[in-house]
């Protein structure tokens, strides 16, 4: 009787331990993100390809591009480049498209990028971009061709900055 | 027996009709959208000078009640701010196969191309022209054939305002559509 009521009090104890300690606010469930050091050339091709105002730069999107061709992430900029007189993409909106990005399928990304890229087509957003996922906006990339180079080496951890300028000016 | 035939036959006719009526009904999203154009601010009658500065394709769209059904659509102005049409312009259109599309701006500044004229496989380039002056939207259509979803009256983070030809009179030597 007593070994029961020792035990009884004992898981009891433990519970009330368990329940009580609190856990570490410090604690993060982390995404292995592709380097945002690296970001901006992708940056500037999907604000360029996918950003128009008409397509991917509304908020109303789930993935939302912001740059100086499309959507403006400040209230007091508007769309328009500095070579139209406007303002060139700031880093803020670098990021804010960055963190759209990524933040799509954080665990799917974790996986591509723990992989060193192997198998984008694992992310919706390659896949639609590709076509390969019902995306209205049409094939837009071909796996293969300059602006897949640009945004698969970013996955890989090495991006091309090369081929992402080069894409940019390569296609509309 | 016959009273239970008559209520199931009355409660299947009212549901059939009820379903009717809400397909019927149509897609309340685009009956909103209709709505909130208004009456037309121009005073125009129907036509082709009508709704300038208005999203087309919100009518025009292949949904209605616009009979016409654009591919394209928008009011082109003179100078950046201004209310001056575009009159006699020229809206050079290329697609992404460099397939080309030219149509002219009206006397209110509207242009239109019917899904029958053209299919562009998109997006799409635009520059337009009047004589010298020439200008280039700097970002494509991705898919909108409404000029005016993107180009509201309103200049902000999320509109360049109206489509123009030249900053100023003074600039009628080219300059940028806005994005």
């Amino acid at each position: 009787m007593k070994t029961r009521n020792f035990l009884a009090g004992a898981v009891v104890g433990m519970a009330a331990f368990v329940a009580c300690s609190s856990p570490n606010p410090d604690a993060r469930i982390g995404v292995v993100a592709p380097d945002r050091s690296q970001f901006d050339p992708v940056g500037a091709l999907v604000d360029h390809r996918c950003g128009s105002l008409d397509c991917h730069g509304q908020t109303s999107r789930n993935l939302q591009v912001f740059g100086c061709e499309g959507m403006r992430l400040d209230p007091k900029d508007t769309p328009g480049c500095r070579n139209a007189g406007g303002t060139d993409t700031t880093e803020a909106e670098y990021d804010a498209t960055y963190r759209s990005i990524v933040g799509l399928e954080p665990a799917v990304m974790s996986d591509v990028v723990a992989n060193k890229g192997a198998h984008p087509e694992e992310l919706t957003f390659v896949r639609k971009a590709r076509q390969q996922e019902s995306h209205k906006g049409g094939a837009v990339i071909v796996p293969g061709d300059e602006q897949d180079v640009c945004i698969t080496s970013w996955l890989a951890g090495t991006t091309d900055v090369a081929t992402c300028s080069k894409a940019l000016t390569d296609f509309p | 027996m016959r009273p239970n035939l008559g209520l199931g036959l009355g409660f299947g006719l009212t549901l059939g009709l009820g379903l009717a009526l809400f397909a019927c009904a149509g897609d309340p999203v685009h009956s909103d959208a209709v709505d909130a154009l208004g009456d037309d601010p121009t005073g125009m009658p129907n036509g082709p000078t009508h709704r300038a500065g208005q999203p087309c394709l919100t009518c025009h769209g292949g949904s209605g009640p616009g009979t016409a059904q654009f591919i394209v659509g928008g009011t082109v102005y003179m100078f950046k701010d201004q209310s001056d049409p575009l009159v006699g312009g020229t809206v050079h259109l290329t697609d992404a196969t460099n397939a080309t599309f030219d149509v002219p701006t009206n006397e209110v500044g509207n242009f239109f191309v019917t899904t029958a004229e053209w299919q562009p496989v998109f997006p799409v380039l635009v520059k337009i022209s009047k004589d010298v002056a020439e200008a280039d939207m700097i970002s494509h259509i991705g898919r909108d054939g409404s000029c005016a979803d993107c180009h509201t009256s309103t200049i902000g983070p999320r509109s360049p305002g109206p489509p123009y030809l030249a900053l100023t009179p003074e600039d009628l030597g080219g300059g940028d559509a806005g994005p």
